[in-house]
């Protein structure tokens, strides 16, 4: 992995981009912005299947009006985060926040859509104890991505010699 | 920066919740994992009314009730963000209050809080004429541009404080 992150960052495009004074800031500025807008939206949805909120009606109503910004703004986290790697890929690779942020995304992820297939397929109305139990784990793994995505600047201070980091 | 400041700065430099930030493992990677959690929750819930007073959002929708459905959270978010940013700043009180990026976040952030009172105590007034209207009258808009624009250079700036060292803010403009 390091062999890899030590050829990423020798490519002439990431030297290029890194050695950009606004590069960086710019694309974390867009990350960032795409993360409140996925946590903003999506949390509107696990609360309606909660039963905290229901102003727009249905869980069905819900996933009509926030999944596309919930999916726009995992897109833009994507590209995003595939910019800041390129550039700063030791960083990142090397880092175990990273890898368990991106299971978590993963998780997460598959978790919201298959939530969103069932209730827009019209299949229930009623949102059922298991569903409200999703949701609430839901809040708290985004709520464990943030807090990954932050630990990966700290990850030797954090995880020791759990660290990839910490091996080289 | 005056007598009284320098002594604000140095009591909250030496207080124990700067002391805890600087000597604990954890401390500062979690108050500013929550901080960043607090402005998502923020902005993130904050644009859902701004598109809809904008009129890109939920149209027929009652302004009236998806304000308070999402500023309910809106203002959790603000709650989560204000104290951890309080944490943080006394660690480097001396730093923040000299460094242009952190002062810009803050006039924004009042900027944002003068838009938001405007809405409120004035155009809200009229609320009944607009409320579920995919159209709403110019002043709603301009509130709701207005308060996407400046959260999100709140957002940037509160960036770039990171950055502050290493990049001179104003060479980008």
């Amino acid at each position: 992995m390091y062999q890899f992150a030590e050829w990423l960052s020798a490519n002439p495009v990431s030297i290029y981009l890194a050695a950009s004074q606004w590069y960086i800031p710019l694309v974390q500025i867009v990350h960032i912005v795409s993360i409140c807008i996925l946590f903003g939206t999506s949390l509107m949805v696990y609360l309606r299947l909660l039963g905290v909120i229901k102003c727009l009606g249905s869980a069905q109503r819900y996933f009509e009006v926030y999944s596309r910004w919930v999916i726009g703004a995992l897109i833009a986290l994507v590209i995003t985060g595939l910019m800041l790697l390129i550039t700063e890929p030791a960083r990142q690779l090397l880092a175990l926040s990273f890898w368990i942020k991106l299971a978590v995304i993963v998780v997460t992820t598959a978790i919201f859509v298959s939530l969103r297939n069932k209730y827009t397929a019209g299949e229930s109305v009623d949102v059922s104890a298991g569903d409200k139990s999703l949701s609430g784990v839901s809040v708290v793994l985004w709520v464990a991505v943030i807090f990954l995505g932050r630990f990966i600047a700290y990850d030797l201070q954090i995880w020791g010699d759990l660290s990839p980091s910490a091996y080289i | 920066m005056g007598r009284k400041m320098d002594q604000l700065v140095y009591s909250l430099e030496n207080s124990a919740v700067a002391s805890w930030l600087k000597y604990s493992t954890f401390a500062y990677p979690a108050i500013e994992s929550i901080h960043v959690i607090g402005i998502a929750m923020l902005v993130g819930t904050l644009l859902i009314v701004d598109l809809r007073l904008i009129g890109l959002e939920l149209p027929g929708i009652s302004i009236r009730q998806i304000s308070k459905e999402a500023l309910s959270l809106t203002w959790i978010g603000f709650a989560l963000a204000l104290v951890t940013g309080l944490v943080l700043f006394s660690e480097k009180a001396g730093f923040y209050l000299s460094n242009f990026e952190f002062l810009a976040k803050m006039g924004l952030i009042l900027l944002a809080g003068v838009n938001m009172a405007i809405f409120e105590f004035i155009t809200r007034k009229s609320i009944n004429d607009w409320d579920t209207s995919d159209a709403p009258p110019i002043t709603v808009k301009i509130a709701g541009i207005l308060s996407l624009t400046f959260w999100f250079f709140v957002i940037a700036f509160g960036r770039l404080i990171g950055f502050a060292n290493e990049v001179d803010p104003l060479s980008a403009f």
